[in-house]
């Protein structure tokens, strides 16, 4: 099941703390995660990266799969890029500090990328400008967010067509960068090491195939939790250095320079399109809410919008998980730094629509592209396989309790019929039809054969089985304890024993040691269709006869 | 091979549950990889429909029947029924009360909408009667 190099795989379980208790499988938006002999396991095809899961286990078993964060420091010509979300991270420190962080620890070149943001922003004005009549089109859906393109490959296809044709930030700023600094250097491109800063664990792949776009540059992620602690003790000690020393305030290139106040907005939802000429939009953040938009959206809702910002992480990229601070503290630095800082764009208008004319900023998605990156979809069901799955949730208590390991008892009847569970892994399906299904259900004529009874009444149940019994002459206590299904052995008598054994659905009686009934209760038992048996024996006796029938 | 048939409740004046039965509809369609754009259409038929029943009529309810060749969608309702037809069916004409429109509803498009992304379209109606709409989808393949 686990299908290891099938797919990018975005976290890790660690198996041995795992309690099996299902908080992961509760949460994960495309149903990726069972339990199975009490561990939580991943279905690497189903699995988006959204990192939902790895907040939320209560023993730390789930990492994100990262980039081992040393490397960067053996590279020859190590480059970092740095989104805006890692300004947030740090309260009263001005971004042109953090970048000069960065480069005390070893990073040849600082890329701010509100760079590229402001250039993707421009871009995007004038994508929603060239479009045509109100609702054709619309609304455009933002492609920033990596897990909403693939929540939408796996979960919303039709939606592919609604996608923000524009090249994406980041892998322009690869392309960019790489070809640019391998030109200044007199390097070939594969010398520079790009070493992308991450909130989330979605591009925690080397393989910047997770990029949806994909580029032939080389680049690595890290995560913004791993070099914070690094990266906070460098800030620290810049404050020894004399004021306006070279290193603090060093910038080569454009790129270089840190940002301004607006292209902070970047890390926090509605970002996108604050400050822009777009008016007509809206800003969704969290994964729950992202799902039931996007839901929403394929009901052909929202048209009257113009663009759509979509991040599966609450608050925006400040609620990534591997962020190191708390998100609402994370965004009020961030909302800190912006108050300080000049309100600007980083380009000229002009040079940009020169630049999207000639569509160097275009590329479209199409579906061929999005299943090479995504990999194969979920085997397809039949008409009959969904039928299948509707009968066997019929059956199923509809608790969601999740006991099976699956996280509803939808997917658990889907499950059943893929071969990937079995209908009695469902444990309180499992104990109602346990007596059926664990014990041998026999039939009350064998019984009368074998015990050499005399059938008193009731000859119309002699079909019905039985399983297991029950001896007991004080009716409160056969009330209380025989069990479905019972016989029940008794010296009584009277016509009371059979509405006992009709209440609790008891399959026969046995009167013992020569008791004998009236007519009264023979007259019962036929109307019930209850067989009362006689025999000579005592209980006891009986019953370990009973006892070995069942045991052959 | 057997055809699958479910059917979903639509309640009048239930704003908050309108659009469960289209999206779950939707969501059937997706595990049969049903092909991207019939899913849309479909859904768009589905929430179109469940909408005019929230809007204008009594409850009614929504059959989905699933074939190998084709998906049909039939709504029903004991509403007011429609008076005239061919009226209704044109772009723009809505009879939506304001507490609707304000929502974004009933600005007539739902009845051409619906016949527009639907292969076949069929309604009858009339005063006293509700409405029963019926539509289908060629699916072509499995």
């Amino acid at each position: 099941m686990n299908k290891a190099g099938s797919l990018p795989c975005y976290v890790s379980f660690n198996s041995r703390d795992c309690t099996g208790c299902g908080a992961c499988v509760k949460v994960c938006p495309t149903k990726a995660i069972r339990i199975k002999d009490g561990k939580s396991i991943l279905l690497v095809d189903s699995c988006i990266g959204g990192g939902e899961c790895i907040g939320v286990c209560p023993r730390e078993c789930i990492t994100p799969i990262t980039y081992p964060y040393g490397q960067f420091k053996k590279a020859r010509l190590p480059v970092v890029l740095v989104p805006p979300v890692l300004y947030s991270q740090f309260a009263h420190v001005p971004p042109k500090k953090v970048l000069a962080g960065l480069k005390r620890m070893g990073f040849k070149h600082t890329v701010d990328m509100s760079y590229f943001l402001t250039m993707f922003k421009k871009a995007t004005e004038q994508h929603i400008q060239s479009l045509g009549t109100p609702g054709e089109g619309r609304p455009v859906i933002s492609t920033l967010c990596p897990v909403v393109l693939r929540l939408i490959a796996f979960r919303f296809p039709s939606l592919m067509g609604l996608l923000h044709p524009v090249l994406r930030p980041v892998s322009l700023m690869v392309k960019d960068v790489a070809t640019f600094l391998a030109r200044h250097h007199g390097v070939a491109i594969g010398e520079i090491s790009i070493f992308y800063l991450n909130p989330c664990s979605t591009k925690m792949t080397p393989e910047s195939s997770t990029h949806h776009h994909t580029t032939p540059y080389p680049s690595r992620t890290i995560g913004i939790n791993q070099i914070y602690a690094e990266l906070k003790h460098e800030i620290k000690s810049l404050e020894s250095l004399p004021l306006n020393s070279p290193l603090a305030s060093e910038h080569e290139f454009e790129f270089e320079e840190p940002p301004t106040g607006s292209s902070l907005l970047w890390a926090i939802s509605g970002g996108e399109t604050a400050g822009t000429t777009i008016q007509n939009s809206i800003a969704i953040s969290g994964m729950d809410q992202t799902i039931e938009y996007l839901e929403k959206l394929e009901l052909g809702l929202f048209k009257e919008y113009d663009f759509i910002e979509f991040r599966t992480c609450r608050e925006g990229c400040v609620g990534g998980p591997l962020c190191a601070v708390d998100k609402y503290g994370a965004k009020n630095n961030l909302l800190q730094h912006i108050a300080r800082l000049e309100i600007k764009d980083r380009h000229e208008k002009s040079p940009i629509k020169n630049v999207y004319a000639k569509e160097r900023f275009f590329d479209r998605l199409t579906s061929a592209k999005m299943e090479k990156i995504f990999g194969q979809k979920k085997e397809p069901l039949s008409i009959a396989d969904l039928t299948n799955i509707n009968q066997i949730y019929d059956q199923l208590p509809g608790f969601n309790c999740s006991a099976c390991g699956a996280p509803d008892c939808r997917t658990f009847a889907e499950d059943v019929v893929r071969g990937r569970a079995a209908l009695g892994e469902c444990r309180i399906l499992g104990q109602k039809i346990s007596p059926d299904k664990r014990s041998k259900m026999l039939k009350v004529k064998d019984l009368k054969d074998r015990l050499n009874l005399v059938l008193a009444a009731g000859e119309e149940g002699l079909d019905r089985s039985f399983s297991g019994g029950y001896c007991g002459d004080l009716l409160s206590d056969v009330m209380a304890n025989a069990l479905e299904h019972n016989v029940w052995l008794t010296v009584q008598a009277h016509q009371n024993i059979v509405a006992v054994a009709v209440l609790k659905e008891i399959s026969c009686i046995i009167i013992t040691c020569g008791n004998r009934p009236d007519q009264a209760t023979c007259r019962k038992a036929d109307e019930e269709k209850i067989p009362l048996f006689l025999s000579d024996r005592t209980a006891f006796d009986l019953a370990a006869e009973v006892g070995l029938l069942q045991a052959e | 091979m057997e055809n699958l048939v479910k059917t979903f409740l639509i309640k009048h004046r239930d704003f908050v549950h309108a659009g469960k039965p289209s999206i779950e509809i939707k969501n059937i369609l997706k595990s049969l990889n049903t092909s991207p754009d019939i899913i849309r259409r479909v859904a768009v038929c589905g929430y179109e429909g469940e909408m005019n029943v929230v809007m204008h009529a009594c409850n009614g309810r929504m059959d989905l029947e699933l074939s190998a060749t084709r998906i049909k969608l039939r709504i029903r309702d004991k509403g007011p029924g429609i008076k005239d037809i061919d009226q209704a069916m044109q772009v723009g004409f809505s009879t939506a009360p304001d507490e609707f429109r304000e929502l974004g509803f009933g600005a007539g498009m739902g009845l051409p909408n619906m016949k527009k992304n639907a292969d076949q379209f069929e309604i009858i109606s009339g005063p006293g009667e509700g409405t029963t709409i019926t539509m289908e989808f060629k699916t072509g393949g499995g």
